[in-house]
């Protein structure tokens, strides 16, 4: 039957396959073989997650790939695979893998169109020799690398030359003399990234990162331990240009640090044990998510939200507080429990694995709610009362796996109010 | 509330909403360009390319999602992922139909320029597709294997690597 559609139709359904299910069409008969074939856009992705080492790459198809993610896969077949894709290939990832720099320089020279690298967790066993020349000059959109043991960032020597503007770090030791000259040496990096610095790296205490060409719009610290002396010069060179900062796990005296940058607009925080006092005033920021273990009254240290996001917060009763962010215009409460505390006036509200108990977490009356998305909540019998009654300003509904779906068809389908209504089980 | 007629094939005639009828850019294009006048009466839309029991589906799709928000196009095409498992409860239900009616109705959608119809569709269709060997392929769609057991052998060789499970 599906070979009986125009070829056009049949691509359009391909589009949205993934790469082995269009394997699987090439063996189940010839239109099918000659399509996925012809049609190189649809297998520019190739991911090989352990495939063992006697089996040879032969299949012509993989001449095509933009995007190669390689994980577990025997080395000693690359050189043959990257000789014939270096063009085109726009992403390269390399995961878990024993290789020689050798082997990854040499994929990486013909590689003048990567746009993203990942490295990660790779072992990678290296020669004085691969140091002597560097690559050329690359300009990355994207470097992501993780090392495995700790024990290396050597492979920043081979990318001495590498412009990056994102970038992310994870693990960073304090021996990582080569990854500190490297960030030095960039002059267009706008987001950095760090997370699971050793203990006692001191990243930013070396004078070598006090003064950047770059200036960074986006700065994420994850699980960063160290002392705040050499991190607030480092952000001082940031001061005018940070726009979106994002801290897990690191002392609250960094909010400290941050409190007067003016064009910071967007924070993230988690696990950072606020207890009964918030550090700083931040009327500057628009969005703030806030997650994990946080008690005591913040919200109104942020009296301009527009957006907000609660994730894994046990309330408590003092969270009356959100009532007073008069501004907010869109919030998101994700696995939290028993809200006890009432929803301010929003336009936007999501719900996403939340306990109700049968509790109404907001006023129903007068509500302005014009978009609201219900996921994977329980006992949210407010549900059925609010649309019966107090939907007047909704414009979409939208209910995913929460188990009064069937009652909630049933009051829309009798409902005047017209909403637009999307129920997925 | 304005009301326009449509025409199939075999020459049934449906009198539908004029919003419900606009969900289809091909219906758009014929009014603007042919000047049909909506406000005309006896002026019929004939659409030869859909016949009566699928225009008849068309119609009760569109006038479901007559209001749906238009997806804004703004997404970059390389961050859109291939997702196929986000049909809405009543879509699949409404789709829950044999596959001659189903592939139908992804010709009507292209015919009529439906674009959420075609995709809802083809999400249904490649779901069909997905995590099924060659041979369970050929069975659900009845697709004749007209490989040479030579040439069978040849392809399965060349893919065998990425079916390692």
């Amino acid at each position: 039957m599906l070979d009986l559609l125009p070829k056009e139709l049949i691509i359009e359904t391909l589009n949205l396959l993934p790469s082995q299910s269009l394997i699987a069409l090439t063996e189940t008969c010839k239109l099918f073989n000659e399509i996925v074939s012809e049609n190189s856009h649809l297998t520019e992705n190739l991911e090989l997650h352990f495939v063992p080492e006697n089996k040879i790459l032969t299949w012509t198809g993989y001449r095509k790939y933009s995007r190669v993610y390689l994980e577990g896969t025997a080395a000693k077949y690359y050189r043959e695979i990257f000789m014939d894709i270096s063009d085109n290939l726009k992403e390269l990832q390399v995961i878990c893998l024993n290789m020689e720099a050798a082997i990854l320089k040499e994929i990486l020279i013909n590689c003048v169109n990567l746009k993203k690298l990942l490295v990660k967790d790779n072992k990678i066993s290296y020669k004085n020799e691969d140091f002597e020349e560097p690559l050329p000059q690359l300009s990355l959109h994207t470097l992501h690398y993780r090392n495995f043991t700790l024990q290396s960032t050597e492979i920043f020597k081979i990318l001495k030359n590498c412009q990056v503007r994102e970038m992310k770090i994870v693990g960073f030791s304090s021996t990582c003399e080569t990854l500190r000259k490297f960030i030095k040496a960039q002059t267009d990096m706008q987001s950095f990234a760090l997370h699971d610095a050793d203990k006692n790296s001191s990243i930013f205490s070396n004078d070598v990162l006090s003064s950047l060409d770059f200036k960074l719009t986006k700065l994420t610290l994850d699980k960063y331990s160290d002392d705040c002396d050499g991190l607030e010069n480092f952000l001082q060179n940031h001061r005018s240009s940070l726009q979106q900062v994002e801290l897990n796990e690191v002392k609250q005296d960094v909010l400290k640090l941050l409190q007067n940058f003016p064009f910071i607009r967007k924070l993230k925080i988690f696990e950072m044990f606020f207890r009964k006092e918030f550090p700083t005033l931040m009327n500057n920021i628009k969005e703030l998510t806030i997650g994990y273990d946080v008690t005591g009254s913040w919200a109104v240290n942020f009296s301009n939200l527009r957006f907000l996001r609660i994730t894994w917060i046990r309330f408590k009763k003092d969270l009356i507080q959100i009532e007073e962010l008069k501004k907010l215009d869109r919030l998101e409460i994700e696995f939290c429990c028993v809200p006890e505390f009432s929803i301010p006036s929003v336009r936007t509200l999501r719900l996403s694995d939340v306990g109700f108990s049968g509790k109404r977490p907001f006023q129903l009356e007068n509500n302005h709610i014009e978009d609201l998305t219900i996921e994977h909540c329980s006992h949210a019998e407010w549900l059925i009362e609010y649309l019966k009654f107090h939907s007047n300003s909704l414009k979409i509904l939208r209910i995913k796996e929460t188990d009064l779906s069937v009652d909630c068809q049933k009051v829309v389908n009798c409902s005047r109010n017209k909403f637009i209504v999307q129920i997925f089980n | 509330m304005q009301t326009i007629k449509l025409q199939s094939s075999d020459n049934e005639i449906f009198e539908c909403d004029l919003a419900v009828a606009k969900c289809s850019a091909t219906i758009r294009t014929m009014l603007e360009d042919l000047g049909i006048d909506e406000n005309s009466e006896d002026e019929v839309v004939p659409l030869p390319n859909v016949n009566s029991a699928i225009l008849r589906k068309v119609i009760q799709f569109c006038t479901y999602h007559k209001d749906d928000p238009v997806p804004s196009s703004t997404d970059d095409d390389e961050n859109k992922e291939k997702r196929t498992d986000d049909i809405t409860s009543w879509d699949a239900d409404f789709l829950k139909v044999d596959q001659g009616t189903l592939f139908e109705l992804i010709l009507a959608a292209n015919y009529l320029d439906i674009r959420s119809l075609l995709d809802v569709t083809c999400k249904t269709v490649a779901n069909m597709i997905k995590g099924k060997t060659p041979d369970e392929i050929r069975k659900t769609f009845n697709i004749k294997n007209d490989f040479t057991p030579a040439e069978e052998e040849q392809v399965r060789k060349e893919n065998t690597w990425c079916e390692e499970k």
